[in-house]
């Protein structure tokens, strides 16, 4: 749905892991951002439904881009910048008291 | 809990928030923003487009934020980024009350003598079939991809809408080589004819009315496809959007294959603090929107004369009503704080002029026939997952208004607590009974309006 | 319907939808007045136990009578969900109180002892037990090391008051009962013929031959109207939700219980602020800190949303159902556990309205216990 115009030069380029896969971000953009940039989506499945979702209005509103990052679940990815070495993964359940009580 | 304390607490650094801050600065202030960086919405990552020299893409407004950030960043105001406000207690006292915030991990609580919200405005609720897909995305949320990542659409991509910021996007997509394969115009067919009385006042505005005529001009220029008088959209696909259908006023079908659809309705004040704090607003018919009960063109509001709203939070006016109402605002606090100012003539000349265009405006571009009656089969509650027939239901069935309508369905309980969908469905609800829309007021809204982690409502400082 | 109805309910809460709902049920011809939207509705605001353990101590009549209503609670759900094919989360396999120090392990001890002597040779059944039986009750779940006691009942349980509510008033229709909505009533008087007139604010009166005012906080100045006394108060309760989680606790505890959607319900606290039903940072700061207590691993939950409800609590604590003497035919009730009362509220609440015919000790219920000594 979204793809980069140009490629990021060198000092503007910032590493994450999606899915525990590399993944280029540019500085100063969102998790959300990157995530779409990447190609990955649908971001998440609707806990009600299971419909498949993805972010729809970037900017903290709409709540459709709630991702796990580094380790706490349900973060609002458009509201969450980009750091080395930041790790994203992509929830499709309910987080799990398990998961949560590993950090 | 800890309360820290200060004089002036301002929330958000957009044009309004900036302005009030440089007005109000012989005070103690801190500035309370979401985001990382000053600017708002419109002047988002300003800095950072400079750096990539991509500024001219953006068109002059954008360029305008400039200044009022250097100049932000470079005093001395105590701002801090990435604070999420969750709620404001004691808002019925007149002598201050105290803001909840999320910073650092934990709740955070600072007592303020005087407040302003500067929160901006969203888009409007743009519900109809398939507007779940991933895929579609507001035109507000293109323009942060453009601004904040350099990402553009992938096509095929449409463009659907009406509106100033509709036209803007499309011009900044022009700037960088875009066009979306299909532009569906969601104006009213004839509202140019009641929009025309609105003219002659509109002239005060002159610069902008120009500005948007030339966007105008530019916009039927180049792009593909164009389709007029659109007034009813659908989205398909499976796990994503594949297909965009629609039909115009005159019954013509259309569709085409699509990775994205842009969608714009023009944009309302952002009410979720406000409604969390129970301030009375009223709707305003003339841009179908909900505000704030203001007694002052500084933004004080009636019954809580420590807050003022200044900018979009108040009433949608754009970016330089709301930088003069901010000054304004900020001017207030101070005066009411220390006594030393007298009413600024230029800021209350230049607010006049700003607002000049917006009877106009508002007329030109009433809310799209496409989104205002979504069938019953479309979702309204994304979060919810709750479909307008649904909602109709639950209205025959007694639910007497948006808040008992929760005894009923979830619409409105999940993630988002409304923001997306609250107006519609108070819409909706009022349409089923027979009332006007402004007669149903949106669901009410807690603290806290943000999630916070159990653990950081439980962090304490102490 | 015709003007007049045999019996009017005032108020469509918890309390009022089931007492209407029996009303439906016997076949009276029954109306219920609900005020609009904006109501104080405190039964918008329930936890959700079903919860007999520390009920009534002080009054023995009442914790018969709360027992009695959790004992037919499963029969209850179980016809109206057949009644209305709506699923209500209804779940009775027992409840825990959990004690995080000594001062709450030694104060749940004290009430269970208190209990069980007042209980006398009709059964109670509230233990405490230790750690490991809590772990053995509720597995696979990491419990903060402050946990070392609670106190359990096997007849306790939770259901979901939304759809519990909603199920009722449908319910309550299908049986042919008629459900006004938008009717704040202003006054109860008597009209000619042993009727008596109810007039409501913007619409047309009803007419009924009995009038059950059952609206909660809207209750004394409608009660004084008609001889009736009603002492009762606003206490607010505050409860935070989170969002959804994986199903991890099979029965609920007091300040704690997962719903049938999946997100965990957090409380409690009891203040006395008037009517204001705001939530604040102090008292949420609080829960949380508990919840976090008792599971750690909450930490890093959301908090979706929170709310206060104002709780109608009566100076003892237990129900007021009351007759007026002076206006035979209206009848008040009123108390702070409608979702725990439903059962017993559908099933005999309507044969004294109807009938006159009251349960054992009934009498005990009445307000005149407030202006003894």
């Amino acid at each position: 749905m979204l793809t980069r115009r140009s490629k990021i030069s060198v000092e503007h380029i910032v590493n994450i892991t999606i899915n525990g896969k590399l993944s280029i971000a540019r500085a100063g953009e969102s998790v959300a951002s990157a995530v779409l940039a990447s190609q990955h989506f649908p971001t998440r499945h609707n806990p009600v439904s299971g419909k498949p979702r993805a972010p729809y209005c970037l900017m903290g509103s709409c709540f459709e881009c709630l991702m796990n990052i580094d380790g706490s679940p349900n973060k609002q990815a458009c509201l969450v910048t980009v750091a080395e070495g930041m790790s994203v993964r992509l929830q499709s359940n309910r987080p799990s008291v398990e998961e949560l009580d590993e950090n | 809990m800890k309360t820290e304390a200060t004089e002036v607490v301002i929330i958000g650094a957009g044009p309004a928030g900036l302005a009030a801050a440089k007005a109000a600065s012989n005070n103690e202030v801190v500035v309370l923003d979401e985001q990382a960086m000053p600017g708002g919405q419109i002047w988002r990552s300003l800095k950072q487009v400079e750096q990539r020299r991509d500024l001219s893409h953006f068109g002059n407004d954008y360029r305008r934020g400039l200044n009022p950030i250097n100049y932000f960043l470079s005093s001395n105001v105590d701002y801090r980024p990435d604070a999420r406000v969750i709620g404001v207690e004691e808002t019925e006292s007149k002598n201050g009350g105290i803001i909840l915030y999320l910073h650092n991990g934990s709740v955070k609580r600072i007592a303020a003598k005087r407040l302003i919200i500067a929160v901006g405005a969203q888009e409007r609720s743009m519900p109809f079939p398939g507007w779940t897909l991933p895929g579609v995305i507001t035109a507000g949320a293109a323009q942060i991809a453009l601004k904040t990542a350099d990402l553009v659409p992938k096509r095929p991509f449409i463009l659907a809408g009406q509106g100033p910021l509709f036209l803007l996007i499309l011009s900044q997509l022009k700037a960088v080589g875009i066009e979306p394969d299909v532009l569906l115009r969601l104006d009213h067919q004839n509202s140019i004819w009641k929009a025309i009385p609105h003219l002659p006042g509109a002239f005060a505005g002159a610069a902008d009315l120009a500005k948007g005529i030339a966007w105008r001009l530019n916009s039927t220029f180049g792009t593909k496809t164009s389709v007029k008088n659109v007034i009813s959209i659908e989205a398909h696909g499976k796990n994503h959007l594949e297909r965009v259908t629609w039909k115009t006023l005159r019954g013509k079908a259309g569709e085409c294959s699509a990775s994205t659809l842009l969608i714009h309705d023009g944009v309302v004040p952002n009410t979720q603090l406000l409604r969390s704090m129970r301030i009375p607003m009223w709707y305003d018919k003339s841009d179908a929107s909900w505000r704030p009960k203001l007694v002052s063109i500084a933004g004080q509001l009636a019954e809580n004369p420590w807050v003022f709203v200044a900018g979009d939070a108040s009433g949608i006016g754009g970016w330089k009503a709301a930088s003069a109402m901010g000054s304004l605002a900020g001017a207030a606090v101070s005066h009411s704080l220390k006594g030393d100012l007298s009413v600024n003539s230029e800021e209350l000349r230049k607010l006049g002029k700003a607002r000049a265009s917006r009877p106009f405006l508002n007329a030109l571009y009433p809310p799209a026939k496409a989104f205002t009656h979504p069938k019953d089969s479309t979702i309204v509650c994304r979060c919810e997952e709750v479909s307008a027939g649904e909602i109709r239901d639950a209205v025959k069935m007694g639910a007497q208004g948006p808040n008992q309508l929760k005894a009923f369905l979830r619409s409105g309980m999940g993630p988002c607590q409304g923001r997306i969908c609250a107006d519609m469905t108070a819409a909706i609800i009022a349409q089923s009974k027979g009332k006007k829309v402004g007669e149903v007021e949106p669901m009410r809204v807690r603290m806290p309006i943000s999630p916070v982690t159990l653990g950081e409502m439980a962090s304490s400082d102490d | 319907m015709t003007q007049t109805a045999e019996v009017a309910v005032i108020g469509g809460g918890m309390v009022g939808a089931a007492i209407g709902l029996g009303l439906a049920r016997k076949r009276s011809e029954v109306i219920i007045l609900d005020e609009g939207d904006n109501a104080l509705r405190t039964a918008r605001g329930n936890f959700g136990l079903v919860w007999t353990q520390t009920k009534g101590l002080g009054l023995q009549r009442y914790q018969e009578w709360t027992r009695e209503s959790a004992a037919i609670y499963s029969d209850f759900a179980g016809i109206l969900t057949e009644e209305t094919g709506l699923e209500i989360g209804h779940e009775q396999r027992g409840g825990l109180s959990l004690c995080t120090s000594h001062e709450e392990f030694n104060a749940s001890q004290n009430v269970i002892d208190q209990m069980k002597a007042q209980a006398g040779n009709l059964p109670y059944e509230a233990e405490m037990i230790d750690r490991k039986t809590i772990e053995e009750l509720i597995p696979g779940v990491r419990f903060g090391d402050s946990v070392q006691a609670g106190a359990y009942c096997k007849y306790d349980g939770h259901v979901n008051p939304l759809k519990l509510l909603r199920a009722m008033l449908h319910a309550f229709q299908k049986h042919g009962g008629h459900y006004q909505i938008n009717s704040s009533v202003e006054s109860i008087s008597r009209s000619p013929g042993n009727i008596y007139k109810i007039q409501i604010s913007g619409q047309a009166s009803v007419y009924a031959e009995k009038v059950v005012i059952a609206c909660g906080h809207g209750i004394p100045p409608l009660a004084a109207q008609c001889g009736l006394h009603c002492p009762t108060r606003p206490q607010r309760g505050q409860v935070l939700v989170t969002e959804r989680l994986d199903k991890i606790l099979p029965m609920p505890t007091e300040s704690m219980r997962q719903t049938d959607e999946g997100s965990i319900l957090l409380g409690v606290s009891h203040e006395e602020v008037g009517f204001d039903d705001k939530n604040t940072v102090d008292v949420s700061n609080d829960i949380a800190a508990r919840a976090i207590k008792i599971l750690p691993a909450l930490k890093n939950v959301n908090i979706v949303r929170g709310w206060g409800a104002l709780r109608i609590m009566p100076p003892d604590g237990c129900p007021i159902y009351d007759e007026s003497k002076t206006h035979p035919g209206v009848f008040m009730v009123t108390n702070h556990s409608g979702v725990t009362l439903a059962a017993i509220h559908s099933s005999r609440i309507p044969e004294w309205i109807l009938e006159g015919r009251m349960a054992i000790g009934f009498e005990e219920f009445s307000s005149t216990r407030f202006q003894k000594g």
